[in-house]
């Protein structure tokens, strides 16, 4: 069925981008080890991977930014770097970081790449204005470009990358710290240029967001590990997931630890996922078992894309290291009473409220998630909590110690994990790890155990006196981990801690921070990478300096805010797109590959009936039709919507 | 409309767009403009190269009439400040140590005995020569008063032994005739200096800026996916900045003419014909350097180093070229600055025409000519 497609396309259409054997190394290290891929017209191509595997070099090489060191290139069968010049106009590029001109307008903006690319004056009034409308950017046409929030500094780029009308559209993590609401906006915008038959090739380190494209390539150390649609890359799959829900998931977890076949399962709050590969008849059993004593309800669910990519690398050889055995050096706290109390809270700078009015505890040993977008008011909350920074007012008790009068006192008791790499890179790794237990005075037989512990879970024992700088992203978070613990804390806040990290090591990261929850470590995380808030027991989300809602992953899930998903495979998901979402479905649909996830809205009388009926009416025949599950960012969505709506009912364009 | 690779809708696209963000930047116009009036009154004030009011001690072991008359000589001259009477002349050393006093005077005790008897005195001078210029003028100056006294002391001798004095004391007179600079005023060699020594550094920095910081944002490779060619970005570029450096150029020649004083005695419209094509040399050497750093701070520590230094010391501008060891005379020729600082003097202080000033006019054509060429060559292999 999935490939069907592809099939079809390759009889009636050339690719509009070849590549073969694009190589690129720098110094020694190759950053581009051998990559063939093709794009097709109207196709959307995920390049996706960790930071460092190598999708910024390729794409660049694949615009003529960067020479290949061999290997070539061809849009639309022409060979790159031989016509470079004719074939510049055909192409778009979005960097990874924001490459406008800040002190320009958005119009200036527009008008400069308009000049740059010679679009004729009529033409670029039109296209200006068709722009503007669709990036709902109108409003904003005389703001300057470094004064727009995240998101719409990516949708005026955007808007600059497709002044000319471009053929291939080349999209270097387009929405890597962008919002969900605005990246679901984003995606929305990359609907309407396929449907205009536009392809497009974007890179992305989020797992959920490459289940939009219609094919995927999983790329890892320089190489593509694999290429093909979503569906089949899973469908591919020899394993199955089983899913154990419960209070007393975790238990389970350090039980198939103990008995050494912990390193395909995974804690997700109060949920246990193992993989079962198919003939493993006796791990299937054993999970049976365990469900049954720790009275854990058990379901087979899909596997997911990050599943499969977990598989390869295994299969590669690249896997899930066990926990050291003997468990964490730490003292053994008591779970269960209130660490974090905040009542109240508010952070004022001038006039305006960062922090305005949470309130929120957080018991020991919990694994606390705080999601939010960029500017929600995240880092000044954890600022306030580490001690950092004054509360304006209200009431703040962390680990005992009241943060409004003697916030020093708690500078002991945590532990910090920044998002940025905190250690020092031209320190040897036993440097570090001396420097932390100095810092904090840790010595004698503690910094033994301790030293030992670090050494152990990061997997660096003999690599004690390599540079920290030359350890890869995966080692160098295990480290800074270890070195934020080695006081032992009783809390340990971690910022966005496994951004940009491979999904095998973010897997090994989770582990530690399971096993830290167990020994009664309060495990505090801000984020706004959907997996990490996953992973959370609890989370709260965050908005515009107010907690909007509060709960476990599950709970948030089934919650009225958040609409009902159907998924729609109909045969030409383009035409229906076309069709839906320009009559009575605006905004709602969106496409997954060859599949429309259709939110559905009591309040907009969108309901599954209207759905069906929509589909008759436009003649669209549907292969299958089923209920989907919805994410955690179909989860921030609502709610932030919800809130918007709330505060201003009516105005749309104060969103944007 | 294109001659080679230059696009004329592409450089008005890049310079409309410099322009507006240059207009929008106050940090931009704080650095370009003001800072170059900033150091203008530094220097303006601060340098001076003429000697006064020398610190000056002494010890008079003599004391009489005579010495103290001789004495006298010293302190009623504007180029002395007799600031001390020293006891002793371990006193006046340490004086001298201190750096209290520049100058010491010892009057030995047969001072006035020999000058009676009809010998010779010696009278003994401690000079600072630290500061060696200061040290030659200040013994050009003590020689100058002590020949005045010499010359009285003459006639006083030749009168009281009845004689009637010569009518011309001074069988030959020196009558210095001063061109150029009639008062000497070192601030008349100072400011047009200037004119050319600030422009050697703060365009070539703002230019190496211009284009680096858009290679450190990224958006550099928006331009290059773009049909813009090299060339055109980099005119585009260097309009505006080319704008900017002559516009402080005709701010300071405007402070120099009547805030300073310094008469400006040459065509204007020459000079600033000739600082045109002198900035666009100066820009030329950031773009050099632009094509060879990647960070903004980079760019600017690098271009300060590379222009700052040379503008001051190897330029003609405090010390004459021909005065520089061999292998700095070529070193000077690697900056236009010495072609203008005699342009710039010459136009200025002597109000001299463009015929006097081929072989600087042709020194900075060919400079132009080679930076250029260089900068594009190394530019377009490395964008």
């Amino acid at each position: 069925m999935e490939g069907r497609d592809s099939l079809h396309r390759e009889a009636s259409q050339e690719p509009v981008l070849r590549a073969k054997g694009l190589k690129k190394a720098y110094g020694k290290t190759l950053a581009v080890d051998g990559v063939d891929l093709e794009v097709y017209p109207g196709e959307a191509f995920g390049l996706v991977g960790p930071d460092g595997a190598g999708k910024t070099t390729t794409i660049k090489m694949l615009v003529g930014l960067i020479k290949p060191d061999s290997g070539s290139v061809a849009i639309q069968g022409q060979d790159l770097h031989e016509n470079l010049k004719a074939i510049k106009p055909v192409l778009g590029y979005m960097s990874q970081e924001f490459t406008l001109y800040p002190t320009l307008s958005v119009a200036e903006n527009l008008r400069f790449f308009a000049r740059a690319y010679r679009v004729p004056d009529a033409e670029e009034r039109e296209r200006t204005n068709d722009l503007l409308a669709f990036s709902r950017l109108g409003p904003f046409r005389s703001r300057y470009a470094g004064r727009l929030s995240g998101g719409m500094k990516k949708k005026l780029a955007l808007s600059c990358a497709l002044i000319h009308t471009p053929k291939v559209l080349f999209l270097d993590e387009p929405t890597t710290g962008v919002d969900p609401v605005s990246r679901q906006d984003f995606w929305l915008l990359l609907y309407e240029l396929l449907a205009q038959g536009v392809a497009i090739l974007v890179s992305t380190p989020y797992m959920d967001e490459a289940e939009r494209c219609n094919r995927v390539a999983l790329m890892h150390e320089g190489r593509l590990l694999t290429t093909d649609t979503p569906r089949a890359l899973c469908n591919a799959s020899t394993s199955k997931i089983f899913e154990l829900r419960g209070e007393r998931a975790s238990e389970a977890f350090f039980r198939l630890h103990q008995a050494q076949t912990s390193e395909r399962a995974e804690l997700y709050g109060r949920k246990l996922s193992v993989r079962v590969e198919d003939g493993q008849q006796g791990l299937k059993e054993e999970l049976e078992r365990i469900a049954e004593e720790k009275r854990l309800e058990v379901t087979q669910v899909p596997l997911l894309l990050e599943d499969r990519f977990v598989e390869i690398l295994e299969a590669k050889g690249h896997k899930k290291r066990p926990m050291p055995p003997g468990g964490l050096p730490f003292r053994q706290r008591e779970k269960g009473k209130p660490c974090i109390e905040v009542e109240g809270l508010y952070k004022y700078f001038g006039d305006f409220a960062a922090v305005d009015g949470i309130s929120f505890e957080v018991a020991q040993g919990e694994v606390f998630g705080f999601l939010g977008p960029n500017g929600a008011g995240k880092s000044t909350t954890i600022s306030m909590l580490i001690g950092l920074l004054h509360a304006s007012r209200g009431h703040m008790n962390v680990s005992g110690v009241d943060m409004l009068k003697t916030p020093e006192m708690v500078k002991g008791r945590i532990g910090y994990m920044s998002q940025i790499f905190s250690l020092y890179g031209d320190l040897t790794v036993m440097e570090n790890i001396e420097l932390y237990a100095g810092i904090y005075g840790v010595t004698g037989g503690m910094f033994q155990a301790r030293k030992r512990w670090v050494l152990g879970m990061t997997g660096l024992e003999r690599f004690e006196r390599q540079m920290t700088r030359s350890l890869s992203m995966g080692y160098k978070q295990r480290l800074a981990l270890g070195c934020a613990l080695m006081h032992d804390p009783e809390i340990v806040f971690l910022d966005e801690p496994t951004a940009g990290v491979d999904p095998v090591s973010r897997r090994e990261f989770f582990d530690l921070i399971a096993a830290m929850a167990e020994k009664g470590i309060t495990v505090f995380v801000t984020t706004h990478y959907m997996d990490e808030a996953e992973r959370c027991e609890r989370i709260a989300l965050m908005y515009s300096g107010k907690i909007i809602t509060m709960g476990t992953p599950d709970t948030l899930k089934a919650a009225k805010e958040v609409p009902k998903i159907v998924e729609v495979h109909p045969e030409d998901p383009i035409a229906a797109y076309n069709a839906l979402s320009k009559d009575g479905w605006e905004g709602g649909i969106h496409l997954f590959g060859e599949r429309l996830h259709v939110s559905l809205d009591e309040a907009k009388g969108r309901d599954e009936q209207s759905l069906r009926r929509d589909l008759e009416r436009f003649r669209i025949r549907t292969i299958e039709m089923n209920a989907a599950k919805p994410t955690m960012e179909d989860v921030f969505v609502a709610f932030i919507l919800q809130y918007e709506r709330a505060k201003n009912q009516g105005s749309s364009e104060t969103f944007p | 409309m294109r001659v080679g690779p230059f696009e004329l809708e592409h450089i008005l696209a890049v310079a409309n767009k410099e322009f507006r963000e240059i207009y929008r930047d106050p940090r931009y116009i704080a650095f370009a403009l003001v800072l170059p009036i900033v150091l203008l009154f530094l220097y303006g004030y601060a340098i001076t190269m003429d000697v006064q009011n020398l610190l000056t001690a002494y010890v008079n072991f003599d004391k009489t009439t005579l010495s103290a008359r001789y004495m006298d000589r010293f302190a009623s001259s504007r180029y002395f400040q007799v600031a001390k009477e020293a006891r002793s002349r371990k006193e006046l050393e340490e004086l001298m140590e201190r750096s209290e006093i520049r100058l010491g005077i010892v009057i030995p005790a047969d001072f006035s005995r020999k000058l009676y008897g009809g010998k010779r005195a010696e009278v003994e001078f401690l000079v600072d020569g630290t500061w060696p210029n200061m040290a030659n003028l200040a013994i050009g100056y003590v020689q100058a008063v002590n020949g005045a006294f010499n010359q009285g002391m003459l006639q006083g001798l030749l009168q009281r032994a009845g004689l009637m004095a010569p009518k011309s004391p001074e069988p030959i007179v020196v009558e210095p005739r001063v061109w150029f600079n009639e008062d000497l005023d070192s601030l008349n060699f100072i400011i047009p200096g200037l004119y050319a020594a600030i422009f050697m550094s703060f365009p070539p920095i703002l230019c190496a800026l211009a284009i680096v910081r858009e290679k450190e944002a990224g958006s550099i490779e928006q331009i290059y996916m773009s049909p813009i060619s090299s060339e055109s970005f980099i005119l585009g570029k260097l309009i505006p900045q080319l704008t900017i450096a002559f516009t402080g150029l005709v701010l300071l020649a405007l402070l120099g003419t009547f805030w300073f004083g310094v008469q400006f005695k040459g065509d204007p419209l020459l000079f600033f014909g000739l600082g045109v094509l002198y900035l666009s040399t100066t820009c030329g050497f950031g773009l050099l350097v632009s094509s060879v750093t990647r960070t903004q701070v980079a760019a600017m520590i690098g271009t300060m180093i590379l222009t700052m230094i040379p503008a001051f010391l190897f330029s003609g501008f405090f010390f004459p070229i021909s005065n520089l060891a061999k292998q700095f005379i070529l070193y000077s020729y690697l900056f236009s600055g010495r072609f203008f600082v005699v342009i710039s003097r010459g136009i200025v202080i002597k109000g001299v025409h463009l015929e006097t000033l081929y072989p600087q006019v042709f020194g900075l054509l060919i400079y132009a000519a080679a930076i250029y060429a260089i900068s594009f060559f190394v530019l377009r292999k490395r964008l």
